[in-house]
């Protein structure tokens, strides 16, 4: 088969066709409901050949190879069924027209955080598979019908570290137009043209007349070849069974449409024939392909949705950021991943657009906590996220695990800076801030800035990095060491705009450094550099100034449909102002009636008159008393108990920003999820009532191995342990967890709760106390540490 | 052995949360005026999340004293028997909410934990109440037996596994099931329910 012509430099410029079903024909052949159709590789070769042979007869170019549930954490001879599935597939060929893709199919498994499958272990379980067909001698791979772009990365990266296979990429849509996991169509296209998959498209879920009103997003988003492989239409069920009924007539008349909106590849998936591929074939045949039109726009995107940096200024969030936050700082010594998840949902509430994640510490492991951090706050936060260190190593690790496509902080003009940064950024995907400054430090001129930018933009361009895929920080300094920083900055802006056609960013915040009431010349300044065109900012999203100017530049510059957005921002503003007014309210009623804003404004009134001790002993402490006591009677319910809880935390929030050190905890405690369970209500539900009783609670999250526990007692001596367990499945990690502390000789009490645990049964696994609810558990650490 | 059904529902006002079963779960048993508001709140942010989807089959099984024959496997259990007693065909369904409710509970746990409490168990009551749904659904000509699930009583949770499995569920409505036997997402219910 001499010449054979790439498949790439194929669909750039023809209609290419995919087979149908194999599942459908397999049926056909007599396979049984629960048999693996991956044996049929071996058992039934010549039907696999026939049925890849039907296919090419009918007209497809494309034989897909019997292996979509061949993974290692499916099936255990990988290797020996992919080989044969491609020796079945190549016994079909004919002409140097036909093409074989090596199938991947989903694993079957829900990755982490929501399910129990580790990103490593997924891109590895790919992997197998893609070296196995790599070694049989496939064209290209297909990674079909995924419903979870994480697990889609994790696919892509296996064919891209262990081949040099094209990538053909097709995701399933429900039909609210997004997959399972909640991702939209411009999230998925962004991460896969991130990632540089060759061909994009979608795949089963629906028939083709439903998926067809999910095409023309997909073709005005994608700047590469979009694949439709719908099902033969809806299934329908008579007499107890499901076909597809679809016509090969009916089928092809919408793939013509399809091809009339821009699609270049087509197929079939469930419930397709070789009679609809060549129906399908000879219809959409007698078409012109039309061009694929490059998008060139600037994006990010997270698990859920893209963001685009176009007309309206992107806000970045600030606040996951050490400098000059001792919270934070404290909150990163400690490992308190969980103050950094709030950080990140608060932000999200006050209208940031995109979250900066930097944990940059010179005494933590920044490789390790900026890996934990985005996995977590990936886990709960829809918003795309910067990753924000100047440690390459924390950056490709950072990127590798990110659910998405991150806009990466920072390269330079440092040469140094190129070489470590672009690399990685290419792999991965990204877009990347770039700061205008190089071996020479910053320069004092908005021109030798714009020179920089355009150094960094040409070097980019030679590791195949777009010009659409770099935002440049002209930088700001500080206005009062130098009265003429800021205009530097704005001209730069408008240069590099303007003459380079690139996107700019800027971290406001700076220019104001060492001046009283701050927010109103950053604000100021942040409305000059939206006159001159700034796509981004990295601000506070707390700050009211900053966002007044935001939403009132949008609203002046016709962003902002009938003022829309200022209004709603405007009206809101007044209702915070005036319900803060809490008259007639003492604090001890607002905690027991769990009003929280109420209670954060009398807790600041009370500290002009009292001590912060005062406020606690006298205010706070009784009223969790009267809440824990009308909760023990009865009276009143866990939600109820929960709010107060929630309420004394804001009020303890108020105080400890005038007594930062407080250092008087009554104890230690370690809660953790055991391992294999990943219910952590109950857990977080004792682990507020015990921080308003006054203990330090060690949070070491759900899924919690033994060893991790073990260990962590004896690192920080810790005496207390508490284990939360839903499931009869997951309660014997309990007990290896207190087995293995008795093995190794470690004192410690155990105190354990879930639904499934009894009395009884907490002592037959070796715990020293059984709480049924949160109240127990603080009444057992009160015994334990008074 | 019939092929594999599917229903997607996108309307959610044809279910509706069963109170009494939230505060069940919740383990409140007196007046709960003071919390009427947050309820409601909560209800709207699970209706706003939930994505309502299911698959089901329906087989014909043997059975043999406590032991019976199902198209996923062998199963042994009394309780089960004794539910499906004069059956000799079933459904076999898998009911979701989907992934975006797991992320929904997860997030209010970090910021709001009384809130995540209530919203846990919402969900928990709507999946039962699609689980009625479909149950309706299935048994408009016919007469339907009580929906059992594994973990019941003696019908073990070790089968779960290969109920997906036979049902398709992980590509068909995102359902898997990690090591523990727990399934992903969380509210989601499968059972079997014999047709009389």
């Amino acid at each position: 088969m001499e010449n054979k012509m790439n498949i790439l430099n194929r669909i750039s410029n023809e209609y290419v066709f995919f087979d149908g079903a194999m599942g459908t024909q397999l049926q056909k052949y007599g396979i049984l409901p629960g048999e693996s159709s991956e044996t049929w590789n071996i058992t039934h070769s010549d039907i696999i050949t026939k049925i890849h042979k039907e296919y090419f007869e009918a007209g497809a170019n494309i034989a897909t190879t019997n292996t979509f549930g061949a993974n290692p954490l499916k099936i255990d001879n990988v290797e020996e069924i992919v080989l044969h599935a491609v020796e079945n597939a190549k016994k079909a060929i004919t002409s140097n027209n036909q093409y074989i893709a090596l199938d991947i199919g989903p694993t079957g498994k829900l990755l982490k955080p929501l399910g129990d499958l580790d990103f490593e272990d997924a891109v590895r379980a790919f992997s197998v598979t893609v070296k196995a067909g790599v070694k049989a001698g496939v064209d290209f791979a297909l990674i079909e019908t995924m419903s979870d772009p994480y697990e889609m990365k994790a696919a892509a990266l296996a064919v891209k570290e262990n081949s040099n296979l094209p990538i053909f990429a097709t995701f399933v849509l429900d039909e609210n137009g997004k997959t399972i996991t909640g991702c939209d169509v411009q999230a998925m296209v962004a991460l896969l043209e991130g990632l540089g998959v060759d061909a994009i498209g979608l795949n089963c879920s629906l028939g083709a007349e439903q998926l067809k009103s999910f095409v023309p997003e997909l073709i005005n988003t994608a700047s590469i070849p979009v694949i439709v492989n719908p099902n033969a239409g809806l299934p329908v069920i008579s007499d107890g069974k499901t076909y597809y009924k679809q016509s090969p007539e009916e089928f092809a008349s919408h793939m013509c449409d399809i091809a009339d909106m821009g699609a270049r590849v087509f197929g079939g998936c469930c419930g397709t024939t070789p009679e609809h591929i060549k129906k399908m074939v000879e219809m959409v045949s007698k078409k012109t392909p039309k061009p694929i039109a490059k998008k060139e726009k600037t994006v990010v995107s997270s698990y859920a949705r893209a963001c685009y940096f176009d007309k309206r200024a992107v806000l970045i969030g600030e606040r996951i950021n050490p400098t000059g936050k001792p919270k934070l700082k404290t909150a990163l010594r400690e490992n308190d991943i969980s103050y950094l998840i709030k950080e990140a949902i608060l932000q999200e509430e006050n209208g940031a657009d995109m979250l900066d994640v930097n944990v940059g510490l010179p005494e933590i492991d920044e490789k390790a906590v900026i890996c934990s951090a985005i996995k977590e706050i990936q886990s709960v936060c829809g918003l795309p996220l910067q990753v924000d260190t100047s440690n390459p190593v924390a950056l490709e690790q950072a990127l590798r695990i990110y659910n998405g496509k991150a806009l990466v902080n920072s390269v330079n003009g440092k040469e140094e800076s190129m070489q470590a940064v672009f690399p990685i950024v290419k792999k991965y995907g990204g877009v990347v801030i770039a700061l205008t400054l190089d071996e020479n430090g910053i320069p004092n001129t908005a021109r030798e800035r714009a020179n920089i930018a355009k150094k960094i933009m040409q070097r980019a361009s030679e590791y195949g990095i777009e010009k659409h895929n770099i935002i440049v920080d002209p930088l700001c300094l500080t206005v009062s060491s130098d009265k003429n920083a800021p205009s530097v900055t704005l001209e730069a802006i408008k240069i590099i705009k303007n003459e380079l056609g690139l996107k700019t960013s800027l971290g406001i915040s700076n220019v104001s450094f060492g001046l009283p009431s701050r927010d109103y010349v950053n604000s100021v300044f942040f409305g000059h550099a939206l006159q001159c065109g700034l796509d981004a900012v990295i601000m506070n999203p707390f700050s009211k100034e900053m966002k007044k100017t935001y939403f009132a530049h949008n609203a002046l510059l016709g962003l902002d449909e009938n003022c829309q957005e200022y209004i709603a921002f405007a009206s809101e503003n007044e209702q915070v102002a005036s319900s803060a007014s809490a008259e007639n309210l003492t604090l001890q009623e607002a905690i027991i009636k769990g009003m929280k804003n109420e209670a954060k404004e009398l807790s600041k009134l009370l500290l002009e008159k009292l001590a912060p001790l005062d406020v606690v002993d006298g205010h706070i402490i009784p009223a969790l008393d009267v809440v824990g006591n009308d909760y023990e009677k009865g009276k009143i319910f866990l939600p109820q108990l929960l709010m107060s809880a929630e309420t004394a935390t804001s009020a303890f929030d108020v105080i400890k920003d005038v007594m930062p050190n407080d250092n008087g905890g009554k104890g230690d405690i370690i809660l953790a999820t055991v391992k294999g369970d990943i219910h952590d209500i109950g857990k977080n539900i004792v682990k507020v009532i015990l921080q308003n009783y006054g203990y330090t609670v060690h949070d070491l999250g759900k899924d919690v191995k033994p060893q991790v526990i073990l260990d962590y007692a004896k690192e920080h001596e810790i005496k207390l342990i508490g284990l939360s367990a839903l499931m009869t499945t997951t309660v014997s990690a309990m007990q290896e967890t207190i087995e293995l502390f008795k093995r190794e000789g470690i004192e410690a009490k155990f105190v354990v709760g879930g639904a499934v645990l009894t009395p009884e049964y907490a002592k037959m696994i070796g715990a020293d106390k059984y709480a049924k609810d949160a109240m127990e558990t603080v009444r057992f650490a009160q015994e334990i540490f008074e | 052995m019939s092929e594999i059904s599917f229903i997607f529902l996108q309307d959610l006002k044809c279910l509706k949360v069963n109170y009494n079963e939230v505060k069940r779960y919740l383990k409140i048993n007196g007046c709960t005026e003071a919390l009427d508001e947050i309820m409601l709140e909560c209800e709207k942010e699970v209706y706003k999340f939930a994505s309502p989807k299911a698959v089901y089959l329906e087989t014909r099984f043997e059975a043999y004293d406590s032991t019976m024959d199902f198209c996923f496997g062998t199963v042994k259990s009394e309780n089960l028997s004794k539910n499906l007693y004069g059956c000799k065909k079933a459904y076999i369904f898998c009911a979701t909410l989907g992934a975006e409710i797991d992320r929904l509970i997860k997030r209010y746990s970090q910021i709001e934990p009384s809130k995540a409490l209530i919203i846990d168990s919402i969900s928990s009551a709507l999946v039962e109440s699609f689980c009625d749904y479909i149950n309706d659904y299935m048994g408009k000509e016919k007469s339907l037996c009580p929906r059992f699930s594994c973990g019941y009583g003696d019908f073990s949770i070790e089968h779960q596994g290969a109920i997906l499995n036979v049902l398709d569920a992980s590509r068909k409505i995102g359902v898997s099931l990690m090591e523990s036997h727990m399934m992903t997402p969380s509210k989601t219910v499968t059972a079997i329910v014999g047709i009389k």
